[in-house]
């Protein structure tokens, strides 16, 4: 038999997917190397040029007015809608709800599963979670007396599936994890974590800000009753995301906020709802922001998902082993499956010196804690360097990464 | 983009950074004051007393980066000796400093080597580094404007 240990790469692998020049930001800042695309992403034209567009030809409030103008708003942000939706899979545009972000889709499903609860019940989540989707499930258990449980991350920073199959309990009400971790960039198996969590009678949140960036991701195929992300991660603009929820579970639960737009017929004494997504959409949506992200999607789709997600894990290998190699450096975890998210620290070199080192070279990074202090403490540390990438990075960039990162330590580190 | 000149790792904050001085492990119980940075975790706990109206043995343990260390080492090497009301004098000069305002020749030399961290104003981030060991040690002043621990101060209004 022929066998291949390692499948064949391309020959390009580790090439941009997307020219620099697609994106106005490197012509004003053109020698930046930008590392940092787990806090944020940069825009390309097309998105920009959309932003642009929606503002001069078809711009005004949408879901009110009955003018030509009004209505034109009202189908772009409905076809953005529909263009979001498919992208992830979700043939229902009643089940994509648009936030301003992660974080508040997360505050919306937890807000509104406070009347799914009942006191006695247990939430878990995992080691893995940034603070925010771990503060808004403190907050829940808080509210109604439940019981936070935390499933363990392994040493090499992936989640302990014997662990979980153990913490899923029929008393737990809640499973919301991360699908991949913004700190250690584990790609966790969501499929089979739903899977164990649905059968074990539990809500499943997933919080995918850094997965629907970096991978395809369907919501019919993972099962989940709740799915965020952030569009600004995704070469989208600031302040728009998506809670997709499937259709049965939104229509029992009560809005997470109330007000214009979400209301079907409202008198001095009460109100009914509004159907689906308008029921979630309370008050004048960032229409101006889902035509954005829409722009994006369709960017990032003319790449192709499959070979965005080769990307990543390729520039996220590569990064591992370089600054494996260098002495003094120590990698986060070293999960099977992971992305283009890497963590590390120097001993004796603080995080935030290292990034401004690296800043002087050029080389955009974040150092700190990560909105992620728990999993950090767990894996002994207090903070960290973190380099992540996108589409328009590329090999050499990690290379000049780790070159700059090795220069660094030597400056800290000499003597006199 | 930024100016070489304008780079925070001069000379006088490495030299401090590779050799604080005062530092060495102070116990909780020792120490008059604790300050932390949410951002990174940075830690510093600050001692000192004083005797004859000015503060002595002002030292301190950290656990931070080379501008935050840098910043309690120099800090530590101008404020021994002074007296209470010099300190907050200094510290509102440093917050100043650091903060980007108009510091006069007079006030240059009365900083001496502190004034390193004017390049700081270049980096507002870092801003909370280099005032880290200046806040704790307003907070360590402060506990001993406190009734109870005026008695061992014959300057304790300051």
């Amino acid at each position: 038999m022929g066998k291949r240990t390692e499948q064949a790469k391309p020959l390009d692998a580790g090439a941009r997917l997307a020219p620099r020049r697609d994106f106005p930001i490197f012509e004003n800042w053109p020698d930046l190397i930008y590392l940092d695309n787990a806090a944020t992403t940069h825009k390309p034209a097309a998105v920009l040029s959309r932003l642009d567009e929606f503002y001069r030809l078809t711009y005004a409030n949408v879901h009110r007015g009955v003018y030509r103008l009004a209505e034109e708003a009202t189908a772009a942000y409905e076809e953005a809608r529909r263009q979001v939706a498919a992208f992830i899979g979700c043939e229902d545009t009643g089940e994509l709800i648009f936030t301003r972000g992660t974080t508040e889709g997360i505050n919306l499903a937890a807000g509104s599963l406070d009347s799914l609860v009942q006191d006695g019940d247990e939430i878990l989540v995992t080691a893995l979670e940034h603070h925010s989707n771990l503060i808004p499930w403190q907050q829940l258990c808080r509210r109604r007396s439940l019981r936070l449980r935390v499933c363990p991350v392994t040493p090499a920073g992936e989640l302990d599936l014997a662990a979980l199959e153990r913490m899923l309990t029929p008393r737990t009400r809640v499973a919301a994890f991360a699908m991949v971790s913004n700190a250690l960039g584990t790609v966790v198996p969501a499929v089979k974590v739903i899977a164990a969590a649905r059968q074990a009678g539990a809500v499943t949140v997933v919080d995918a800000a850094q997965a629907v960036p970096c991978l395809p991701v369907a919501v019919g195929d993972l099962g989940c009753d709740f799915l965020v992300f952030s569009g600004h991660k995704m070469l989208g603009p600031m302040g728009i995301g998506v809670l997709y929820g499937r259709r049965e579970i939104l229509e029992k639960l009560p809005p997470y906020m109330t007000g214009g737009e979400m209301i079907s017929r409202v008198g001095w004494d009460g109100a009914q709802w509004a159907e689906l997504p308008q029921k979630f959409e309370a008050g004048t949506p960032n229409a101006a922001g889902a035509v954005g992200l829409a722009a994006a999607v369709r960017y990032l789709e003319e790449i192709g998902m499959d070979r965005i997600r080769a990307h990543e894990t390729e520039l996220g290998r590569r990064a591992r082993e370089l600054l494996g190699r260098i002495p003094g450096v120590r990698v986060l975890g070293c999960p099977a499956a992971c992305c283009g998210i890497v963590s590390f620290v120097v001993p004796g070199i603080h995080p935030h010196d290292l990034a401004q080192f690296l800043a002087r070279e050029n080389i955009a990074v974040r150092a700190g804690r990560l909105c992620a202090q728990p999993l950090l403490r767990t894996l002994g540390v207090e903070a960290v360097t973190r380099v992540s990438f996108y589409v328009y990075n590329d090999l050499a960039e990690v290379e000049k990464m780790a070159e700059a990162v090795e220069k660094g330590i030597r400056f800290f580190k000499a003597k006199k | 983009m930024r100016s070489p000149s304008e780079d925070p790792y001069t000379d006088a904050v490495m030299r401090h950074f590779r050799n604080p001085r005062h530092r060495r492990p102070v116990p909780p119980g020792e120490a008059l004051a604790e300050e932390n940075n949410p951002l990174c975790g940075d830690r510093i706990r600050v001692t000192l007393r004083l005797a004859d109206g000015v503060v002595r043995g002002l030292e301190y343990d950290i656990c931070g980066c080379a501008l935050s260390t840098a910043s309690a080492s120099m800090m530590s090497c101008i404020l021994n000796g002074k007296t209470p009301a010099e300190v907050r004098r200094l510290t509102a000069l440093f917050q100043r400093l650091v903060a980007g305002g108009e510091i006069s020749g007079k006030e240059r030399s009365e900083l001496g080597e502190v004034v390193a961290f004017q390049q700081i104003r270049s980096y507002p981030v870092r801003r909370k580094c280099a005032l880290l060991p200046w806040r704790a040690l307003e907070k360590a002043l402060a506990t001993l404007d406190r009734p109870a621990g005026r008695g061992s101060s014959k300057e304790a209004g300051g």
